[in-house]
């Protein structure tokens, strides 16, 4: 159990990696979803792998699941959902200036210079 | 007298909510603005008195005792550092005006500015490291809508790059704070401080070492330095004084949240030390070599962070006091820096120091205080930069580091020399006729006037940090303090010796 969890971790961290340094703003994008997933997993692992629902009468303890890390990861979850829904609207604003046409690559127009302030 | 701490943290998410209210009605939005901070200032204020005499404030949500629950401690470091943004979110709802920077621009960044303090304050004041994710989170998010205010695609596109690397820093961050509950058995930094003693070290160091990337990566410290440059110039004058001020100091506060609690092996601190010093000179270097202002001016910002950061790894009274001095007149000056940046780039009109020749006539006023920065942030004595930088040579020579020593004491020089660089191309005419005037506005003045007030009264300042230092060094305290927080009778697993 404690393999499966390392090896899916590392998957999804060098997947993750790869993404991210990919060649359009989306597949950044995809990289930090694949990130954040591998982080949840650390944490998630990291809490054990008793499977008890954590509730007062509930089976004994030993196999009573560690609700603090469930919490923290539906907590980094919707953080990470509201970073990478900030994160698209950005990609659709800089790159279709809300006509809706396809992605461009990042680093694909001219180096723009240091704009004068007004 | 708990409640303070409560207070202290939401009252600025309340005065946020009334700006969002008042989006339409400039006028009262800013009045309000301005009761708020000064507000909130007098209440970070009486805080710090409360904590002045070495009590540890502690507060308990929901009555959870920790390390069950979420709790706000307020030792006089976080009393330090919230002192400072809300002195700093005083002087820019002051300095940010219509008239100036734009009507949109000022009602949209008012609210944020307030949720940014907030968020800062639950960093300053949480005794938990996953709240102290959380709220590194926040203020990453406010700082990607401040920097969004100007809507241009070049804002956007550096945006993006901005929240990328910021993101997989936090997730870094999350990493290791799972890595860190599994090892240790918990997250409040008073239970984790006592089991890191006896925690498998190879371990911790993997946890710590994630932990001490996403603080570096927030504080901007080499070789992570990369998104701070780029973001600067894009923001509003005042916030990005805030952000000088705040946003790496947020990382800074980490670490010397954490390097005296939980490193207590001997191979992460001393690499601090390094990194710390090396920052500051290759940020020097790179200052040197810019031709924007505000780009300039967050290098050298970095480069100060660099001062702070090997102060804290060195892990001696001496060094975490002269890093918490440095720290604090190192806020106070380089917020100065970037509100003379915005006042002279509003008046000549341009953000190119090779254009900026002869366009620009300073009054008096805004000359002493360029002067007074510029000699503080390069250490000269007698200003308030000086006596910072001694307490941290006199700790370097104290461990005995002289490698990080001479780096520093390179990285001082050639900061000076970037300060005359900056004098010669901003402020001296080869033609007299100058259309703009630039005048000194009285938030900036109070600025330098408080750096100067910190160098003529070093003493009571230095006796301060020494305390502030033996504070962080004894975690006895700390945990005691955090041990007897009242609350719901719950078996409390934080130890604490008789």
């Amino acid at each position: 159990m404690n393999l499966a969890f390392a090896l899916s971790v590392g998957m999804l961290t060098s997947a993750a990696v790869w993404f991210l340094l990919g060649r359009t703003t989306f597949r950044v994008v995809v990289g930090l979803l694949l990130l954040g997933y591998a982080t949840n997993f650390i944490v998630v692992a990291s809490g054990g792998f008793a499977d008890a629902p954590p509730l007062l009468g509930e089976p004994p303890e030993g196999s009573m699941a560690d609700p603090l890390p469930q919490a923290f990861a539906l907590t980094a979850i919707v953080i990470t959902l509201g970073m990478t829904l900030y994160l698209l609207a950005l990609v659709v604003a800089r790159d279709t200036d809300g006509t809706g046409s396809v992605v461009e690559p990042l680093g694909s127009q001219a180096p723009a210079r240091p704009e004068e302030v007004t | 007298m708990s409640r303070l701490l409560v207070l202290q943290w939401v009252l600025p998410g309340l005065v946020s909510l009334t700006l969002a209210l008042l989006r339409g009605h400039a006028w009262l939005a800013r009045r309000v603005a301005v009761a708020g901070a000064l507000l909130v200032l007098v209440t970070s204020l009486f805080l710090a008195a409360q904590v002045s005499d070495g009590t540890i404030l502690t507060h308990a949500f929901g009555d959870w005792r920790p390390p069950y629950g979420i709790v706000f401690v307020a030792d006089r470091l976080a009393a330090v550092f919230v002192v400072a943004q809300a002195l700093l979110l005083a002087a820019t709802v002051l300095l940010l005006r219509p008239s100036a920077h734009g009507p949109r621009a000022t009602a949209r960044a008012l609210p944020l500015l307030f949720l940014l303090s907030f968020a800062l304050t639950n960093a300053y004041l949480t005794g938990d490291l996953f709240n102290l994710f959380v709220s590194f989170e926040l203020v990453l998010m406010l700082s990607y809508l401040l920097q969004q205010i100007p809507g241009s695609p070049r804002a956007r596109q550096i945006t993006f790059a901005v929240v990328v690397g910021n993101l997989v820093a936090s997730l870094f961050f999350f990493m290791g704070v799972g890595l860190l509950y599994s090892t240790l058995g918990s997250v409040n930094l008073a239970h984790i401080s006592q089991a890191a003693t006896r925690a498998d070290p190879d371990l911790l160091r993997v946890a710590l070492g994630m932990l001490l990337v996403a603080f570096g990566v927030k504080s901007a410290l080499v070789p992570l330095l990369f998104w701070l440059p780029i973001s600067y110039p894009l923001l509003s004058g005042p916030v990005a004084a805030l952000f000088a001020g705040t946003m790496t100091k947020l990382g800074v506060y980490a670490f010397f949240r954490t390097v005296p609690l939980l490193v207590v092996d001997a191979g992460l601190a001393p690499l601090l030390v390094g990194l710390g010093a090396g920052s500051a000179l290759v940020a020097i270097v790179a200052a040197l070599g810019q031709t924007e202002l505000r780009r300039l001016l967050g290098y050298v910002v970095i480069s100060e962070v660099g001062f702070m950061i090997a102060g804290v790894g060195l892990v001696t009274e001496q060094g975490l006091s002269g890093a918490l001095f440095f720290t604090a007149q190192a806020i106070v000056v380089s917020a100065a820096l970037f509100y003379l940046a915005d006042e002279i780039e509003r008046k000549t009109g341009c953000a190119d120091l090779r254009r900026m020749h002869e366009r620009l006539h300073a009054t008096p006023a805004l000359l002493a205080c360029f002067v007074a920065v510029a000699l503080a942030v390069a250490g000269t004595p007698p200003l308030s930069g000086f006596f910072g930088k001694l307490g941290l040579f006199h700790a370097m020579v104290s461990s005995r580091a002289w490698l990080a020593l001479a780096l520093l004491v390179l990285s001082s020089l050639l900061t000076l020399a970037a300060m005359a660089h900056l004098y010669a191309r901003v402020f001296l005419p080869d033609r007299p006729r100058t259309p703009a005037i630039a005048n000194a506005r009285w938030p900036l003045v109070g600025l330098v006037a408080l750096s100067l007030a910190m160098a003529l009264g070093a003493g009571a300042v230095s006796r301060f940090t020494d305390a502030t230092a033996a504070q962080l060094l004894d975690p006895e305290d700390y945990r005691r303090a955090v041990a007897r927080t009242p609350g719901r009778p719950a078996p409390t697993l934080i130890e604490v010796e008789r």
